[in-house]
């Protein structure tokens, strides 16, 4: 079943001689549950491809669905609830509240939506990242990894239909990097969650199932990774 | 309650409130305009008016409580009804206790879907290890009666039947490692044998797996270091991880030539212990490195090498299933390197 479908994206800056393409022509689908990494150098596109699925940016031509919606259908309230609803985000400066503490933060988009927190699942994903007996703790109190740990969580907590995540291990050591990548995967295959990850962290090619790279707004390479 | 439907009743509260003070003051007006200016109708429509304002708000509050207390219940009826409790509502004459009913029903036939799928997967793991099961005895027969004719082909057998006679061994041998694989594949599918994890010394399962391929290393002049430090702890369940590690460790020695080196490394970080097993080995191609974990995968490159292509699929398995997760890198040429990491919580 695909989550996410891409048709012919093209996203124009300026006008006349001066046009800018961000992104020129991107047709792509996602499958439930994969992880997929894109890849690319800075001004390849990369980010602004991810701000159209989030529906943060609307395109010049082209279509994006998710779970079946056209983003660019909707008006700018109806892709608000969207987002809160059924994309995570999951951002490389973390962008944790820093006066609640981390059961807070994690459950915070929740109730941002005036649903009830599914204690169980939540529980179940707060374990499974380690962070047990940090539930309590302020996001300063915890070292990068840690915090960016709680982000995954948060964007967990929704059971969105897609998780985006923009450079997640960008401010991190490799160390740590490796363990939080190894962390989206396993999370990816446990609670079949969709992930769309954007990096020019090269050595992603063992966690993520499928590396896409961008350049110049275009899909220049796609490698098939082991799929389980 | 979503925001949307909050907001279509505030227009509905609005547009009443309005028509129902409109027609209020029309109404005393119109009886202020026939009967003449008299202070007591004024004062009595003001009354009125202010009970009509308190018995409306009074209703439309208890209603909004009402509509919400009727959401929070259903809410009740789907959690539930998703997680297998008894009904909530029971058998009342309502609409939310058929809606609950007819619920329970639809999740009732999905799981029971879910359960006849679950049961068919298990079926064929169990007819696998089955298979496995049975071909044991006969391959240990097999395996002894070459090795009997192979003592008795010293009084004269000719040159190509001692031939036969060892390929029927190693083929046997090969079998034999392929079958134990299999019988320990399906075991851990199907949740014979479960993994036991618990926060242990590392050193002690990678000594264990060391000691296993020493002989082989040894033979093949294959140097082996370990630098781990004693007090290095990760979740794992040692007779399992230490399979796994000798599966890789196996390998290493397997692909490397005689006075090559295995470096073997372990350091605690954040979340996981990561325990390198790095050799000098013939390497794996860069497209070739996502696919070797695969059952029954062999490389291009080890078509002269033993083997089926079954360890590193068994190390995946038992590494994965006790949250810890395996990756490989490796240079053509150079050797590769296997990163097992094991949480430490």
């Amino acid at each position: 079943m695909s989550i996410l479908q891409i048709q012919d994206l093209k996203k124009y800056y300026g006008q006349g001689d001066h046009v800018v393409k961000a992104l020129d022509g991107i047709s792509l689908t996602v499958e439930k549950g994969e992880f997929v990494a894109i890849v690319g150098t800075s001004g390849s596109g990369k980010s602004t491809l991810l701000h159209m699925l989030g529906g943060l940016d609307r395109a010049t031509e082209g279509k994006v669905y998710v779970d079946g919606n056209d983003l660019f259908d909707m008006n700018d309230d109806k892709l608000t609830i969207f987002r809160r609803r059924s994309v995570g985000f999951i951002f490389q400066s973390y962008n944790l509240i820093p006066i609640l503490n981390v059961y807070e933060n994690i459950v915070l988009p929740i109730e941002l939506d005036g649903a009830r927190v599914d204690k169980g699942y939540v529980n179940q994903v707060i374990e499974t990242l380690g962070l047990k007996e940090k539930v309590n703790n302020l996001p300063a109190n915890l070292s990068g990894g840690q915090q960016q740990r709680v982000a995954i969580a948060r964007a967990l907590a929704t059971k969105p239909s897609i998780v985006l995540a923009d450079e997640p291990t960008g401010n991190l050591d490799s160390k740590t990097s490796q363990e939080v990548l190894i962390l989206m995967k396993q999370m990816s295959q446990k609670f079949n969650q969709t992930i769309v990850m954007i990096t020019h962290n090269e050595g992603i090619a063992q966690t993520a199932d499928r590396v896409i790279r961008i350049e110049d707004g275009q899909i220049a390479s796609r490698s098939e990774a082991g799929r389980r | 309650m979503n925001k949307n439907g909050e907001y279509y009743f505030n227009r509905v509260y609005l547009v009443f409130s309005i028509l129902l003070t409109v027609l209020v003051i029309g109404y005393t007006g119109a009886i202020l305009y026939t009967v003449g200016f008299n202070s007591r109708i004024v004062w009595m429509s003001v009354l009125f008016l202010v009970i009509v304002f308190v018995v409306g708000g009074a209703s439309v509050w208890s209603l909004k409580c009402r509509i919400a207390g009727v959401v929070n219940n259903l809410d009740d009826v789907i959690d539930g009804a998703i997680n297998g409790q008894d009904r909530v509502t029971g058998y009342m004459e309502t609409n939310i206790s058929s809606l609950e009913n007819k619920l329970i029903r639809y999740i009732d036939l999905s799981t029971t879907h879910d359960k006849k799928v679950e049961a068919e997967k298990n079926k064929i793991k169990e007819l696998i290890s089955d298979i496995s099961h049975q071909t044991k005895t006969p391959l240990a027969n097999i395996v002894l009666y070459s090795q009997l004719l192979d003592e008795h082909s010293h009084s004269g057998l000719d040159e190509d039947t001692q031939g036969f006679v060892t390929q029927i061994k190693s083929q046997a041998d090969k079998l034999d490692w392929l079958i134990q694989s299999l019988i320990k594949l399906s075991r851990l599918e199907t949740g014979i044998i479960s993994i036991h994890a618990t926060i242990n010394p590392i050193i002690e399962s990678i000594s264990k797996a060391v000691s296993q391929v020493y002989t082989h290393a040894e033979h093949k002049n294959i140097e082996i270091a370990i630098d781990c430090d004693q007090a290095i702890t990760a979740r794992h369940d040692m007779k399992w991880t230490s399979e796994a590690l000798f599966n890789i460790m196996d390998n290493a020695v397997k692909y490397s030539d005689t006075t090559g080196k295995i470096h073997i490394a372990a350091q605690a970080n954040e979340m996981f212990t990561r325990i390198d097993i790095s050799d000098t080995g013939i390497g794996i191609d860069n497209s070739e490195l996502n696919d070797i974990f695969k059952r029954f995968y062999r490389c291009k490159a080890t078509s002269k090498y033993e083997g089926v292509g079954i360890g590193l699929f068994l190390a995946r398995e038992i590494i994965n299933s006790q949250g810890g997760y395996i990756m490989a890198s490796s240079t053509v040429g150079q050797g590769s390197t296997f990163s097992v990491y094991l949480l430490r919580m």
